[in-house]
């Protein structure tokens, strides 16, 4: 991809954030009190973007397979890290859970269409991996934080009734399988709506910045139906994993349900 | 069934709270054909009691039905021997039919003949349900007509031990003795009732019991 997109300088990088200082003004005058969350994240936004830049352009530099694997690794991590601390009261033992029901689809999705679909040379070869990874892995976790936070609160919500069924002999799977189909559901509706509104609504991330920096719209278009498809696929299979691992940890070993007090 | 067939008993019985011992019962016996009553201020456990019994939390000491140990079967196959109905009652179903019909749903009935329509109309008939019919919405049911439909879907659910918690909490006194009547009927077939509650017990129960301090003790 060369030609590329015209350069931002730090000048205009200011500028951009000035409609930031516009909104947290606004917050800060009408007592709403986002304004602190707002400048934060915005911060913590433009801090990792560019430590981001200058580690892919260290990372593109020197291309060994181990760093990229190792920058996936982290990834997944982070991922987990943030995914769980959008749970409210999550029960104990959901740490190595929910970092393997985000590696397995992430990772297989993403070997698969880099490997397969893109023919990608070396398989390990940062410029693709690192990017389609960062996505499919990103959308999982928002997908899956949302499943699980919606599944404990239902579960915890409607323990009358899921107590109710587990008494008349049901199994543990059965008593919370309404439950988990709304929080399946839940979870995946932004990629639903993703994959539905597509090139109607909006015009994706990423197809927007292939378009920016000169590709061909419709090459960048086949791209983001691929991406599309696997960043789907792999939220669809986290979620139903998270299901799995979320609601066998609503019960003890000896199926008693835990979540009622 | 024949009355007396059946057995129920608990042994060294400690239901645990969150690791907490909260109710013992040392020696605690039933026969089919009994209907036990448990009364004991709020708080002291009598829930948690049930809760137990039901292998809905954990406990030590031993629990049999006949010879059949609680801990020797899986749980879903105890508690389809030993139901609870918790208290409050919640609707399992969108309309009265379809709440009846809900623990046939589950696979542990899978085979079980369905209660037939006859045989609904004529237990909510029996309970003062029957001007709804089967299609009344369960939502527009009050505490109290809700209370007497959850029982009759744990009677058709054909547990043999019963145990009901706080069933004639909100119920008015006309309905408490047709729940009475159909309670007696059930144990009459060899089965065993256990119940809850605050206020006077039914005249068909023959065995009463107390909580104090964390102990249940009958009481003659």
């Amino acid at each position: 991809m060369s030609g590329g997109a015209i350069p931002i300088s730090w000048v205009d990088m200011l500028l951009a954030s000035s409609f930031i200082f516009v909104s947290a003004a606004i917050s800060l005058f009408t007592g709403l009190g986002l304004h602190r969350s707002l400048l934060w994240a915005a911060l913590r936004g433009i801090l990792q973007l560019t430590m981001l830049g200058f580690a892919l352009r260290w990372i593109f530099s020197i291309s060994s397979p181990l760093i990229v694997l190792g920058f996936i690794a982290l990834m997944l991590v982070f991922a987990n890290h943030t995914m769980l601390s959008r749970v409210r009261r999550p029960p104990k033992g959901l740490y190595f859970r929910g970092l393997a029901a985000l590696a397995v689809p992430g990772v297989t999705v993403t070997f698969a269409v880099t490997t397969m679909v893109i023919g990608v040379d070396p398989a390990t070869d940062p410029r693709y991996l690192l990017p389609l990874a960062g996505m499919v892995i990103g959308n999982s976790m928002s997908a899956m934080s949302v499943v699980l936070d919606r599944l404990y609160s239902d579960l915890r919500a409607n323990s009358g009734r899921i107590a109710t069924l587990l008494a008349l002999g049901a199994k543990p799977r059965e008593a919370v399988w309404r439950e988990a189909q709304q929080a399946l559901r839940a979870g995946m509706i932004p990629t639903l709506n993703s994959m539905s509104a597509a090139g109607l609504v909006f015009i994706p991330g990423m197809m927007t910045g292939q378009i920016l920096s000169g590709t061909d719209p419709s090459i960048a278009a086949r791209y983001q139906v691929v991406i599309l498809l696997m960043i789907s696929a792999a939220t669809a299979m986290g979620s139903v994993l998270a299901i799995y691992i979320g609601y066998r940890r609503s019960f003890s070993a000896s199926d008693v349900f835990t979540l009622d007090r | 069934m024949a009355p007396g067939d059946l057995s129920f008993t608990a042994e060294g019985l400690t239901v645990l709270l969150g690791g907490r011992e909260l109710v013992r019962a040392d020696s605690f016996s039933l026969a089919g054909g009994d209907i036990a009553w448990i009364s004991a201020p709020s708080g002291a456990g009598k829930s948690t009691f049930l809760r137990g019994l039901t292998r809905l939390i954990d406990t030590t000491g031993k629990i049999y039905m006949g010879d059949v140990k609680s801990d020797s079967i899986p749980a879903h196959l105890w508690r389809r021997k030993v139901t609870l109905l918790p208290f409050p009652p919640v609707p399992l179903g969108d309309t009265i039919e379809e709440d009846l019909l809900a623990p046939f749903k589950l696979s542990v009935r899978k085979g079980d003949p369905l209660p037939t329509q006859a045989l609904m109309l004529d237990y909510i008939e029996r309970c003062g349900l029957d001007n709804y019919g089967l299609k009344r919405d369960t939502d527009r049911l009050s505490q109290g007509e809700l209370a007497r439909l959850s029982i009759v879907r744990t009677l058709l659910s054909e547990p043999d031990v019963l145990l009901l918690d706080e069933p004639t909490a909100n119920v008015d006194d006309v309905s408490r003795e047709l729940l009475a009547e159909l309670v007696s009927a059930f144990a009459k077939g060899g089965r065993i009732v256990i119940a809850t509650g605050h206020s006077k017990p039914w005249s068909s129960v023959n065995r009463y019991f107390e909580i104090t301090d964390g102990e249940l003790r009958e009481r003659r």
